[in-house]
């Protein structure tokens, strides 16, 4: 009986927190849009990798609301390390002759908003997902 | 106490007696690499001779060693045993042993003789462990005093160093002289620019799109697959097995040929239950892999906006596939959470090498509360800020 009391008294401080947490978040983000009317280029700004020298007025400051979950995701990362695999695709030993290679100009893109070339897929890997789901 | 080098024979390597005195009761002694009698205390060295391969540009058509057979097959070996854990179904090998009580190594379950099942076929090599139980120790110590602060104070409670195991994890090794055709888009970046006032500011980028194609031999050497589904499956909200596959790669260049003599003294290993059949596939896909990542590396760096295959073809020339035993020390932990939910959690320590892994139960309410701190902090920053 002590163990179940002991169990919903946790499980209401974390419900507790999480809604505190969230809450925080959420006064800020109404706090700053309140104050200014179209927050949402200040998120372009941060995610744009911006390198043009104009003036930035403060907009890399709202990074700052999302100091607690980034620190929560981190942290979550660091303890339980499930993003990490052996990475194959580049530590197995091999070697690589005779390349015949064509590269043919097909057109220059001037001012496009592809921040990658559309359909990009070098990063997926095929191999990976399918160990995934082995089961006997 | 005296030397004696092995006789690389049969009744050395395959009765697993000590070669003095003939008795059974030997153990692999990892400090000294060597192996000794308990009896007379001898020790001789083990046969490393390594195992002996062809160059593997020189491959033609396919390999499959003696170990890579199904393993439905029934091995003749009488020097080991495997038991069934009721617990988590995991199938372990080990010497036949006086010991009362053998734990399972995944989740310490109390295993009993009479669970013995049927032994697999036995794996073409092994790779000895080199890394002593105390230096695994310091490491998984190191490990864990680095991730302390919001560790599972139940966790940290009964957590001890001693109960790390000392495994013998069973990998399917593959090499392969392949070639491949890749064709498809390319795009490199000319220039990046911002335009516009500050609501109406955007980033442009000008690049240039092209049409690729490449054409090569490759080889790959030692590509290490998981010979075991239950920790084959990486994407599982049961366990974390994805941290003993992040600390290959293992050496398997030293890999030297099976005996069931460095099972003997404590140590386990895993029944494999994969087979050619079923890992053939995942196998093609990650030459694919490999050969995409490998000419992106070598010859396409100029590509530096993103790269859209349209056609892989890789064709296998030659391939080898052997069977081994590698080495891990494995600690495990069964979280209980609140929810009634369980995640077993493992840390491991490459017997070789030396890397270290881990999954780490947190205590979730103080990374909460932390978070939620910080978060104030930030805001109260913010507001300073506008």
């Amino acid at each position: 009986m002590k163990k179940i009391i002991y169990r919903w008294h946790w499980l209401i401080v974390e419900a507790g927190l999480v809604l505190c947490l969230f809450l925080t978040g959420f006064t800020t983000l109404a706090a700053v849009t309140f104050t200014n009317p179209s927050p949402a280029y200040a998120y372009d700004d941060y995610y744009s990798d911006d390198y043009s020298d104009s003036e930035d007025e403060g907009g890399g400051a709202w990074i700052l609301l999302l100091a607690g979950p980034a620190f929560y995701g981190i942290m979550t990362l660091k303890y339980r390390n499930s993003d990490k695999r052996h990475v194959y695709e580049r530590e197995t030993e091999t070697t690589i002759t005779n390349i015949k290679k064509s590269d043919t100009l097909i057109e220059s893109r001037k001012k496009t908003t592809d921040s990658r070339l559309p359909g990009h897929n070098a990063d997926e890997l095929a191999g990976s997902a399918i160990a995934g789901s082995l089961k006997k | 106490m005296s030397t004696a080098k092995a006789k690389p024979t049969a009744s050395t390597t395959n009765l697993e007696r000590c070669p003095k005195c003939g008795s059974t009761d030997t153990h692999y002694d990892i400090s000294e690499q060597t192996l000794r009698c308990k009896t007379c205390r001898s020790k001789w060295n083990p046969d490393t001779t390594l195992i002996a391969q062809n160059e593997v540009a020189n491959l033609k058509g396919l390999e499959i060693s003696a170990g890579t057979k199904d393993t439905a097959k029934k091995s003749n070996d009488q020097e080991v045993m495997t038991l069934k854990c009721k617990m988590c179904h995991a199938e372990i090998t080990l010497a036949l042993t006086n010991e009362s009580t053998i734990k399972c190594h995944w989740c310490r379950h109390t295993l009993s003789v009479a669970d013995q099942i049927q032994n697999g076929i036995n794996p073409d090599g092994i790779l000895p462990f080199t890394l002593t139980k105390e230096k695994a120790q310091e490491k998984i110590s190191a490990y864990l005093q680095k991730r302390r602060f919001f560790a599972s104070p139940k966790f940290v409670a009964e957590f001890s160093l001693e109960n790390i195991y000392p495994i013998y994890l069973p990998y399917l090794i593959v090499d392969a002289n392949l070639h491949s055709s890749h064709s498809g888009k390319a795009a490199h970046l000319v220039k990046q620019y911002s335009q516009g006032s500050d609501k109406n500011r955007r980033t442009y980028y000008d690049y240039d799109l092209y049409s690729f194609s490449r054409d090569f031999n490759l080889t790959i050497n030692d590509l290490t697959i998981e010979g075991n589904s239950n920790y084959a499956d990486h994407n599982t909200a049961e366990s974390t097995q994805n941290v003993i596959n992040a600390i290959m790669p293992f050496d398997t260049k030293q890999l030297i040929p099976y005996s069931a003599q460095f099972l003997q003294g404590g140590f386990r290993s895993e029944k494999r239950n994969l087979n050619f059949a079923d890992l053939e596939q995942v196998v093609n896909y990650q030459f694919k892999d490999i050969s995409r990542h490998q000419i992106m590396d070598k010859d396409m760096k100029q590509y530096n906006h993103g790269i859209k295959f349209e056609s892989d073809k890789v064709d296998t020339t030659g391939a080898r596939w052997v069977t081994a035993l590698l080495p891990v020390w494995l600690y495990s932990y069964l979280e209980v959470k609140s929810n009634g939910s369980q995640l077993l959690h493992y840390i491991c320590v490459n017997g070789r090498t030396g890397e270290t892994c881990g999954s780490v139960p947190i205590n979730t309410a103080k990374l909460l509360m932390t978070s939620a701190i910080i978060e104030v902090l930030a805001l109260i920053l913010l507001v300073l800020f506008i």
